[in-house]
């Protein structure tokens, strides 16, 4: 199949395609959220000590597992970038489908946390701790969910041979996930005992 | 035929592998200093750790180091309205929920 690349339009000012740019304003608004809420977890951390106690419960060995998941997949998407470049779509399609798997190897475990802390009797209405942890934790959960499905119609794409660019994009978009989560590991479950 | 929409541009593509190693080295250290005997210390170093590897995906993974200044100044204001968040919040956590 011969392929022809087509040159994707740049905004004059930026030098930069629309759709990068676009979805660097969009991290940086995901950013803010997740800044935020870290920030207030932060402070009404520092002002109870009492804490320590609370966050002996979670499943650190099961955060670090994790936390090596969401960097490996990190590393199959951005492989993914370069086979593109590269111009095999196929080896980018196969490393993408590689990431979803991976993706959901973090759901699973975040899934069989969520479910040993309820059987305990531990709920979001437990304390002000437990209400940030489900807070900040679930709220990843739902962003890790809905890169799986964009990463999964952009394959789709990939393996036809179309939007190519946009693994770019939803790539950058899977590191934003896997930095925030880079936060959370430490300020849950390494920093808060 | 089909035509794929890709940029002409050339990217930078550094030895994501090796990079991989290293993040994964910095985790088994931020473990490990999370340890320490002082809380503070020991806090202090782990979000340390934290934002170095955080550094080194949003440089390296992300491009960040090969966008040009636009971008750098998008994820700046970012992290500013952040510290902003941070400093407005102080007063209302320390002085009145806190007593």
């Amino acid at each position: 199949m011969s392929v022809a690349a087509v040159a994707i339009p740049e905004r004059e000012k930026t030098s930069l395609p629309s759709g990068r740019l676009g979805m660097w304003w969009f991290l940086a608004g995901e950013l803010v959220i997740f800044g935020g809420l870290i920030a207030c977890y932060v402070l009404y951390r520092l002002k109870h000590a009492d804490w320590a106690e609370h966050a002996a419960h979670v499943l650190w060995q099961a955060g670090a597992v994790n936390t090596i998941v969401l960097l490996t997949s990190s590393l199959t998407i951005v492989l993914a970038f370069r086979s593109v470049d590269e111009g095999n779509y196929k080896k980018a399609a196969n490393q993408m489908a590689l990431t979803i798997a991976i993706g959901f190897l973090f759901v699973v475990i975040k899934t069989f946390e969520y479910t040993h802390e309820i059987q305990a009797g531990i709920t979001p209405k437990t304390n002000l701790f437990w209400s940030f942890y489900f807070l900040m934790t679930g709220l990843h959960a739902l962003h890790v969910v809905a890169g799986l499905v964009a990463i999964a119609v952009v394959m789709i794409g990939v393996r036809k041979g179309q939007n190519l660019q946009r693994v770019e994009y939803v790539g950058l978009y899977w590191h934003l996930v896997d930095v925030i989560w880079i936060f959370l590991f430490p300020l849950l479950y390494i920093a808060s005992g | 035929m089909v035509t794929p929409h890709v940029s002409e541009e050339k990217h930078h593509h550094p030895n994501y592998v090796a990079i991989w190693a290293v993040l994964l080295a910095l985790l088994l250290a931020g473990i490990v200093v999370g340890n320490v005997q002082s809380p503070v210390l020991g806090a202090a170093l782990v979000f340390g750790v934290a934002g170095v590897k955080a550094y080194i995906v949003a440089a390296n993974y992300m491009h960040l180091k090969y966008e040009p200044l636009f971008v750098k100044l998008i994820v700046g204001s970012a992290l500013a309205c952040i510290v902003l968040v941070l400093i407005g919040l102080i007063p209302d956590v320390v002085y009145v929920y806190g007593d």
